[in-house]
């Protein structure tokens, strides 16, 4: 069953296009990394995704209803981000009471749990946490909602590492037991690479790529040689990254779709061929021009 | 029967807060709430039990009352005093007074009338008669905090001395959500206060002086 | 995790019970407000005299009113307040939808007003005892009985609502454009400006005329509660479209 179905989904704010055109579907029970650079429209899309905000056009389907002022898609999910806001009035130990009564599938038990591991004071309140507290309770609540949908935006801001590793073993631990849909927002692919299913990659507000995380770790590969080797290997295909690595040796990225043949034929060449890593492709995948940042420095 | 209440209430509050605290955590502004509608259901109970002093409604408006007033005038200008009793604040009655002459004296500024009735039969009392009334302020009638003239009847001199007074009066009305719909105004007040009139019913052949005030014989 | 479902009724009676808890402060702030008026009230809120040779009659008179006017005050801030940004994303970090969280704020504002009502008529008893013992004043009581004491309540909570219910509309247009915060005091300003000039009256005292002159209690309860709920309707079709936490 498909839990999201976006059909040419486009968002204006003014004049600025953020979201272009983004049609896909993400299965039940599955957890999907929405993976982009900041401001490619991952928030925006969730918000979607979410009801908080409308679709300038196109048509969102969320549990084959539209978001926007759905009580039951509000019922059946939960936006966690850290910009979550709760009444000031309310203490931390009565919010979890209010998001019990709020979730049908709230679990007590691991949100007070939680609650206690991360040391939170019941009488504490909300607006007077750190950053990575207030992150760290927002995902307590949106892990123990239980919700069929569960968004994260960035859930880790502030957190230090420590709480990050806690969190995402919370996150697939409670996942195993209760499998629902997950969508996990960032821009640090490798943290989160070994939790995802799926990963949907936007940039400008477009999609990328959006396969099974296995599928992305062979989608491209990296060919390492002599200049001439290399360039001539690789020639006519797009190059998503080049680097010089001393004299004349030179390391390209390309997609991967050669033939096995092909492939035996670098091995002769003496070319080096390697996986690259999902997050480093991220990263040249998402780089307006090639080369990154040493360009910036090279005055040659 | 007041204590009771404040004790049951007491009991209320308390009960309240303790079934309370198990669902909301109790907050400086639920004590504040409580304490603040605590206050005010006290104070409603007791102004209830305080305000026991009542005042009766007098009969009509301004109008009615300027009416009966000037009735009044002309009932006692004719002697009519049968029909004035229901203005009649008192009367006083000197047995047996056997002088000649009778002064009725009163202060400088004492603008009221007095009316005198000359008896027909042989009789020697003087009778004297208050009439009038005394303070209503909005058809309300507040005449039992007005003092009345001393009257005094000494030798030959009857003297009438009005005492000063500055009364306070202190009114709670209706709030205006209320007067929206009985009509009542707050701030058109009307006042009647000092309107009275003293009758003398004296004996035939006594002879009357006045001092500062004006007599007029009533004749029948 | 299988789909779960929910009315709206019960959603709004969530949402109804986590503003009361969430919205605490604002009764803090009626009473503070309250207290206020009844000090200002202290010295009677008219009073008139009246001179004769012997006696002198001054009369003070105590009423509520002023506390009355000072919750209408609070309640329309009260309304204002609601329909900003910070409380409705705190709608949105649970279950809603942008009807269940207006109705429960309604629900809320009449809460509210019941509140707001009673305390202030009673406030008057208070003024009475204050008078009474801190100022050794004999109080008399003209008020009418129990059953004034119930239209009073009926009518004061009209008048809250019918006010929340202008707050409200008048918060939800500021939310969506912020050009309104300047526009109303200017149209406010402006009307009462040509109130002045015009000699006939104009919007302004036939409003009042319209509501506060009514004396047949039955037209009152219609006119207030009509108008409050067009005024309530506008409202939420205009936060309907509203997004949110963006």
């Amino acid at each position: 069953m498909k839990v999201i179905e976006s059909k040419g989904i486009t968002k204006n704010y003014f004049r600025k296009q953020v979201l272009k055109e983004l049609t896909f579907s993400i299965e039940e029970n599955k957890i999907t990394g929405l993976i982009g650079r900041n401001g490619a429209g991952k928030t925006t899309l969730l918000k979607i995704i979410a009801g908080f905000i409308r679709e300038t056009s196109g048509k969102m389907n969320v549990f084959s209803e539209t978001p926007f002022n759905s009580l039951n898609v509000s019922v059946n999910s939960i936006f966690v981000d850290d910009q979550m806001s709760f009444p000031p009035a309310l203490q931390l130990g009565e919010l979890l009471n209010e998001a019990a009564r709020f979730y049908p599938n709230w679990d007590d038990q691991l949100a007070r749990k939680l609650f206690n591991y991360f040391s939170f004071d019941a009488k504490g309140y909300h607006n007077r946490l750190s950053k990575g507290k207030t992150s760290t309770f927002n995902m307590i609540i949106g892990l123990a909602s239980r919700c069929p949908l569960t968004i994260f935006d960035e859930p880790t801001t502030g957190m230090d590492e420590a709480v990050r590793k806690d969190f995402y073993r919370a996150l697939l631990k409670d996942y195993i037991d209760y499998p629902r849909t997950i969508i996990l927002s960032s821009h640090h692919l490798d943290e989160i690479e070994d939790l995802l299913e799926d990963v949907l990659l936007i940039h400008n507000g477009m999609i990328l790529l959006h396969m099974p995380v296995s599928d992305l770790k062979e989608w491209a590969i990296g060919v390492k040689g002599a200049s001439e080797d290399v360039l001539d290997f690789t020639k006519e295909r797009e190059v998503l990254y080049k680097n010089s690595v001393g004299m004349n040796t030179l390391y390209v990225v390309v997609k991967n779709d050669f033939s096995e043949e092909a492939l035996n034929k670098a091995h002769q060449l003496g070319l080096e061929l390697t996986p690259v890593r999902s997050s480093d492709l991220f990263v040249y995948l998402t780089t307006e021009t090639k080369g990154g940042i040493d360009d910036v420095f090279n005055n040659n | 029967m007041s204590l009771l209440l404040i004790v049951l209430l007491g009991g209320l509050i308390f009960y309240m807060i303790k079934a309370g605290n198990s669902f909301v955590t109790i907050k400086i502004t639920h004590w504040l709430l409580v304490v603040y509608t605590s206050v005010l259901v006290l104070s409603t109970i007791a102004v209830a039990v305080l305000t026991e002093e009542t005042i009766s409604q007098a009969k009509g408006g301004q109008e009615v009352h300027d009416e009966g007033l000037s009735s009044l005038y002309t009932n006692l200008s004719k002697g009519q005093i049968d029909k004035a009793d229901e203005y009649l604040i008192k009367e006083i009655k000197f047995d047996n007074y056997q002088n000649q002459t009778l002064t009725i004296t009163a202060s400088p500024d004492y603008g009221s009338q007095v009316f005198v009735e000359k008896k027909q039969g042989e009789d020697s009392t003087v009778e004297l008669f208050l009439y009038g009334n005394e303070l209503t302020v909005d058809g309300y009638d507040f005449s039992n905090i007005i003092k009345l003239p001393d009257i005094e009847l000494a030798g030959h001199t009857l003297s009438i001395v009005p005492i000063r007074q500055n009364i306070d009066l202190s009114i709670a009305t209706n709030s205006y959500p209320i007067r929206q719909f009985t009509g009542e105004f707050i701030q058109n007040h009307y006042f009647s206060s000092g309107e009275s009139f003293i009758y003398l019913r004296v004996p035939r052949d006594l002879e009357l002086n006045a001092e500062n005030v004006y007599l007029e014989v009533v004749d029948k | 995790m299988s789909l779960t479902t929910t009315s709206l009724a019960e959603t709004v009676k969530k949402q109804y019970f986590y503003k009361l808890k969430a919205n605490i402060d604002s009764f803090s702030s009626l009473v503070g407000i309250q207290i206020l008026a009844i000090l200002f009230s202290l010295g009677g809120i008219s009073s008139s005299g009246m001179g004769g040779s012997f006696v002198n009659v001054n009369v003070k008179y105590y009423s509520p009113d002023l506390v009355l006017v000072f919750t209408l005050i609070w309640s329309f801030i009260t309304a204002v307040t609601i329909t900003t940004r910070p409380y409705r994303n705190h709608d949105f970090s649970f279950v809603t939808s942008r009807l269940s969280s207006s109705l429960s704020n309604i629900l809320f504002l009449v809460t509210a007003s019941v509140l707001g009502s009673v305390t202030a008529l009673l406030s008057g008893n208070l003024l009475q005892m204050i008078s009474y013992l801190i100022l050794n004043e004999q109080l008399y009581n003209i008020g009418s009985g129990a059953e004034h004491m119930v239209l009073g309540f009926v009518v004061a909570f009209l008048y809250l609502m019918l006010i929340g219910a202008c707050g409200y509309l008048i918060g939800s247009l500021i939310q969506v454009s912020k050009l309104f915060v300047l526009l109303f005091p200017i149209l406010f300003i402006g009307l009462l400006f040509l109130e002045g000039v015009v000699t006939n009256g104009f919007i302004v005292s036939n409003v009042y005329k319209f509501y506060a002159m009514e004396s047949v209690l039955f037209l009152f309860v219609g006119k207030t509660v009509l108008t409050a709920v067009a005024l309530f309707i506008a409202a939420i079709s205009i936060l309907n479209r509203l997004e949110v936490r963006r």
